[in-house]
């Protein structure tokens, strides 16, 4: 079939308007979206379509495409449907666009600057519907805004299967809102406002904390669950945009960051992980980065207690206490990782506790919090994003070893004296009178909660999910990259780091002097990433297998 | 009514004596929520979630549905709820001046109840009785050809506890010297099954069953001409032909009895009196169709041919003329009656399928076309109860009977529906092609005393009108799209001297306005903004360049919508600026 003047050829099923996107034609469209039933109700998407020598105007999202089929994507005709389309959509449109949070995201914004551009001929009295109106726990509803696409309806009905939107009411009196008694609490909540192509549905979470013309981005994967959604980490670390005392911006901010970096996260799509979507808890859970307890210096303990530290000191410590443990038996020393980890630094520790110094008590099989659930959409039962890439390496007592489960026993009866815990508060697996008994007590940790503290003998700070890059292996063996977007925090650095500093104390460097030496290691270690090099993982991902689901079953 | 558990129970039982009507038990939900409302007086929240829960929907579905319909009541409303016509056939017979004195009597406003709680009053557009204009229906009671007199006194009545008397004549009829659908129109008691049966009732489905293969009735149809009925005009027999032949898939046949197109009352007549001959053409069409399930999609408002039509359906089943093993021919077929709630757009048939699904009356996209993907997803077709009436007729007679009448592309009759200035408003059976000259000054006695035509809607309120000096045209599909107008569904509104063309269109974008279904932006959006320009020029504040901008809003909106409202609203725009352009200009120097 041919599109302005150009012949293609496409998989049978595909929708002209899709069709066109993929030759990089972008066709302007709101109620439109891939993974919705079709509607076709916004009229936006409109190209000529000449089919048996008969021209019309029709809307390319229910256009199949189809032999024979010519589209003509811009000329007078479609210019004019699509800036009438505009005109009608913005005549009670409030226009209340500086204080709007979609500004600069809008499409009734990019569109109008595309094809509208004309004076308003909108004399009547506006029409007005409820303004500012929470939803939900987490989402504030424009009415005024709302251009009635039924994306953000259709998706509680077709995706969430929970239904808390609906389109009340008949024709042009008609409002998008909860049912009555209703709040759009689900699990998946945020993504409205993702799907709303204008400012109706704004997240409380952003409101008026940034223009989003001040964000950058950098693509990631979320740490939250096995699953790995592709996510987008949107940051500010511009000191010019922190806002004047005198602007009402809201931010979250702590004494430690002065102001928080990462600003909000959007999903990437990626139809083999997780679609368009992501989950509330992979959208709202990424305040740690920036969190007030973030552990910025080393501690070590001294004669005053706990004290900060600068890093090799505290490593040099690390090191003593392991070798006088590791003196009287490698199994003396107890290593809990969390699944948290990336590949790198999992690949790290691995390489210098198991391979160089042949510790057998080794595990990662840290108790998962019982309210942790998964579900049929993109939850899944596993909150630690790494668990795959521990079991091919191995990160599971050897033979003499304990694992989490021995360890209060082992503690209890003097065979492990020492533990290094890494990502993971050993309250979660050890109760206060284990830890007690414990000669000596190393952390390397992200955040150092206060009550922590009596506990502690050295923590080193681990950079946080946006400081550091790396991969992790879902679920289903797919191997994804995340992005640094910023440095880490004080003297926090990516776990890796630690161990390639350690090493050298303990008298077994492991010869990884970057990143991408302790990449390159890995793939070497681990046969299934042979192939795979930094560039070729791709913003998507790849299969390490060709389907763990499969395999098992 | 307190929410007992026997009336619980009862509305149980209820629920499960609709359920096996629908493949999708969310289709009961309409009939569901008139039981609701019979019994509460409106329909409450509490109300909505019991019935989400026994038809297993959620509550958002049943909330739109029921803020979607303006015969479904948020609120209490009075023991005699009133809706009162004000669309263009009744206005242009001073409907208004007898709103305000309504309004007056009762002392509150649309949507109040009086202090007594008797009373409550909504305006309504069309309610499908326009040659009997004004019209009010008070419950479920039609009252016509009101006066300020009548208004009075009815109220008076009904204050003074009486039942009022209702002396609305039987609407106007006449019929051609060789008529198709009106023969029974003047005979008393027609609608009974004795008399129909004495007239030649079913006589056609005798024939259809036992002596015609289904493809055979399809082709007879297809040759007869026979042309949709319900304004479109689209061939019957080949909007037939295009449902899957394949006996294993269920297919269903809609009637269309949602007759709400301004100025359009012909349906009305032939369900109240002569309702075999629809349910004769409906059970022949599903024969040829291979249906099994047919539904009457009929507007709430026609609470009178409603009654009437399923006491006919009843007697059908009585007969053996419908159920099980019909006439012995192993054919089976139900008939149901599904009512609509007060919006237009059920009448287009995509939106009477989503509504009889228990839905919203939003139009669907198409593709899918009904004949493919209907009513719950399977083969559907949907036909005007005018259109299904003539094919006993042409079983029985033939396709050259039927065609002796009319043009070759628009054979047979046509039922008219005349209201507005004339002397003799009414329901006529003329032949196709029939002048309008003759229609307006031989059929129906020309213009009312002292004034003289000014302009003619041929069909139904949305098509083009015409200009007194236009008036020499035949009324066929083809002799009307070759004068810039539409035949449509043969509803004619005869406009005089006296009549301000502003205010004729502003009476209707009011109801293109309110009845748009607010799913396409350029309807939802433009029509109420067209309405507002209108309300504004006729209250003395038009400005210069209003004009061209309605004109220009039409032409946006004309043919950029999912169905043909958009369309409908545009299209008198159009027309009346274009040929009254001076009266518009007046009003905004």
């Amino acid at each position: 079939m041919k599109i302005d003047g150009m012949e293609y050829e496409f998989p049978e099923g595909m929708n002209v308007l899709q069709a066109c996107e993929s030759i990089g034609i972008h066709i302007p469209h709101f109620c439109y979206h891939p993974a919705l039933k079709v509607v076709g109700s916004c009229r936006m998407c409109k190209v000529e379509v000449i089919q048996n020598e008969r021209k019309r105007i029709d809307i390319s999202c229910n256009v199949m495409v189809q032999d024979g089929l010519e589209i003509i994507t811009d000329s007078a005709p479609v210019r004019t449907a699509r800036r009438m389309t505009l005109e009608f959509l913005l005549a009670n449109h409030p226009l209340d666009c500086p204080i709007c949070d979609d500004a600069g995201e809008c499409e009734l914004q990019n569109y109008y600057l595309a094809y509208g551009r004309n004076d308003s001929r909108m004399r009547e009295v506006k029409r007005h519907r409820r303004k500012a109106t929470e939803i939900g726990p987490s989402i504030m509803l424009d009415g005024e805004r709302c251009v009635l696409c039924s994306r953000c309806a259709r998706f509680v009905e077709e995706i969430t299967r929970t239904r808390e939107l609906g389109i009340f009411g008949m024709g042009s009196s008609e409002e998008l809102m909860v049912n009555p008694g209703a709040s759009l609490d689900n699990d998946y909540a945020g993504n409205v406002v993702d799907l709303c192509p204008v400012g109706a549905l704004t997240d409380k979470d952003f409101r008026f904390k940034r223009r989003v013309w001040f964000l950058q981005s950098v693509p990631s994967i979320c740490q939250l669950c096995s699953r790995g959604c592709n996510v987008r980490i949107d940051y500010d670390i511009n000191p010019f945009h922190e806002h004047k005392r005198n602007i009402n911006m809201r931010t979250h901010r702590s004494e430690a960051t002065r102001y928080a970096r990462i600003q909000r996260i959007k999903p990437r799509v990626n139809s083999d992980v997780n679609g368009y979507w992501i989950c509330d808890r992979g959208r709202y859970g990424y305040r740690s980065t920036d969190a007030a307890d973030r552990l910025l210096k080393a501690l070590v303990r001294g004669e005053n207690g706990l004290e900060e530290s600068d890093v090799t000191k505290a490593l040099k410590q690390i090191a003593s206490g392991v070798s006088s443990a590791v003196g009287k038996g490698a199994d003396r020393v107890a290593i809990v990782v969390s699944p948290r980890l990336t590949n790198e630094e999992l690949f790290a520790v691995h390489r210098l506790f198991r391979e160089r110094l042949d510790m057998p008590s080794m595990d990662h099989r840290i108790p998962v919090d019982p309210d942790w659930y998964g579900d049929d959409l993109l939850r899944t039962p596993d909150p630690f994003p790494n668990r795959t890439t521990c079991e091919w390496l191995g990160i599971i007592p050897a033979d003499r070893g304990f694992g989490i489960t021995e360890l209060p026993d082992a503690i209890a009866s003097g065979k492990v004296n020492t533990l290094i815990s890494i990502l993971a508060d050993p309250r979660d697996y050890l109760d206060e009178t284990a830890i007690r008994k414990l000669k000596r007590r190393y952390y390397i940790l992200r955040q150092m909660p206060d009550d922590l503290r009596e506990f502690t003998d050295v923590a080193l700070p681990a950079a946080a999910w946006g400081e550091y890059r790396g991969t992790f292996t879902n679920f289903n063996g797919r191997l994804q990259r995340l992005e640094a977007a910023f440095e880490p925090l004080g003297d926090a650095r990516p776990v890796w780091r630690l161990m390639t500093d350690l090493a050298p104390l303990l008298k077994k460097p492991l010869g990884l002097k970057s990143f991408d030496d302790v990449f390159a290691a890995l793939t070497h270690k681990i046969s299934l990433f042979a192939d795979f090099t930094w560039r070729n993982i791709g913003d998507e991902g790849v299969m390490a297998i060709r389907n763990r689901q499969e395999v098992t079953a | 009514m307190t929410d007992t558990p026997t009336a619980s129970t009862k509305i149980a039982d209820f629920v499960a004596t609709l359920k096996p009507r629908y493949e999708n038990p969310k289709a009961a939900m309409m009939p569901l929520l008139y039981e609701v409302q019979a019994r509460k007086g409106f329909i409450s929240p509490e109300a909505e979630s019991e019935v989400a829960e026994l038809l297993g929907v959620s509550e958002t579905e049943v909330h739109e549905v029921v803020t979607f319909y303006p015969l479904l009541f948020k609120r209490p409303v009075g023991k005699y709820h009133i809706q009162f016509c004000h669309n263009i056939s009744c206005s242009l017979v001073g409907a208004e001046p007898l709103i305000d004195l309504l309004q007056k009597e009762l002392g509150v406003g649309p949507g109040e109840v009086t202090e007594d709680g008797l009373f409550s009053y909504q305006r309504a557009e069309c309610l499908g009785c326009c040659a009997d204009a004004p019209v009010m229906l008070v419950n479920e009671e039609l009252f016509g050809r009101l006066t300020a007199e009548k208004v009075k006194s009815i109220i008076e009545q009904i204050r003074a506890g009486k039942k009022p008397e209702n002396d609305t004549p039987l609407t106007d009829t006449d019929e051609t010297d060789d008529p198709v659908l009106s023969v029974n129109f003047k005979i008393p008691n027609a609608a009974s099954i004795k008399i129909a049966e004495s007239r030649g009732a079913y006589k056609a489905l005798r024939k259809a069953v036992r002596e015609m293969e289904p493809q055979q009735i399809l082709e007879e149809v297809k040759s007869a001409g026979l042309r949709g009925m319900g304004g479109a005009g689209f061939p019957a027999g080949l909007k037939w032909s295009f449902v899957p032949k394949d006996p294993s898939l269920p297919k269903y046949l809609c009637v269309n009895a949602d007759e709400s197109e301004p100025g359009t009352c012909k349906d009305r007549e032939i369900m109240r009196r002569d309702p075999h001959r629809l349910i004769e053409g409906a059970i022949i069409a599903a024969r040829a169709i291979g249906v099994e399930t047919a539904y009457v999609y009929i507007r709430r408002e026609f609470y009178e041919p409603g009654r009437i039509l399923e006491g006919a359906i009843q007697e059908a089943y009585d007969a053996g003329y419908l159920g099980k093993n019909i006439l012995g021919s192993g054919f089976n077929l139900d008939i149901f009656t599904h009512p609509g709630a007060g919006a237009y757009i059920c009448g287009e048939e995509t939106g009477l399928i989503n509504s009889l699904e228990g839905k919203k009356g939003w139009p669907r996209i198409k593709p899918p076309f009904p004949a493919i993907k209907g009513v719950f997803d399977k083969p559907t077709i949907v036909n005007n109860v005018e259109t299904l009436s003539n094919i006993p007729y042409i079983i029985n007679n033939g396709v050259a009977a039927y065609r002796r009448r009319g043009t070759e592309k628009s054979p047979g009759t046509k039922l008219f529906g005349v209201s507005g200035h004339v002397k003799r408003p009414g329901i006529f059976e003329l032949p196709m092609s029939f002048p309008l000259k003759e229609l307006i000054y031989g059929v129906c006695g020309g213009i009312r005393n002292g004034h003289t035509l000014k302009a003619v809607i041929p069909g139904g309120s949305s098509v083009p009108v015409l200009k007194a000096d236009e008036i020499d045209v035949k009324l066929d599909f083809e002799a009307l799209q070759a004068a810039g107008t539409f035949l449509g569904s043969g509803g004619v509104i005869v406009m005089d001297d006296t009549v301000s063309m502003p205010w004729a269109l502003e009476v209707l974008e009011r109801f293109y306005a309110h009845e748009s279904c607010g799913q396409c932006t350029p309807c939802r959006e433009g029509v109420a903004w067209m309405y507002d320009i209108l309300r504004r020029m006729n209250n003395g504040r038009g400005r210069k360049g209003d004009v061209d901008l309605l004109v220009d809003l039409a032409d946006n909106i004309d043919g950029q919508t999912i169905c043909p409202l958009g369309a409908a609203a545009a299209w008198p725009v159009q027309a009346m600026v274009r040929k009254f352009r001076d009266e518009f200009d007046q009003l905004c120097s």
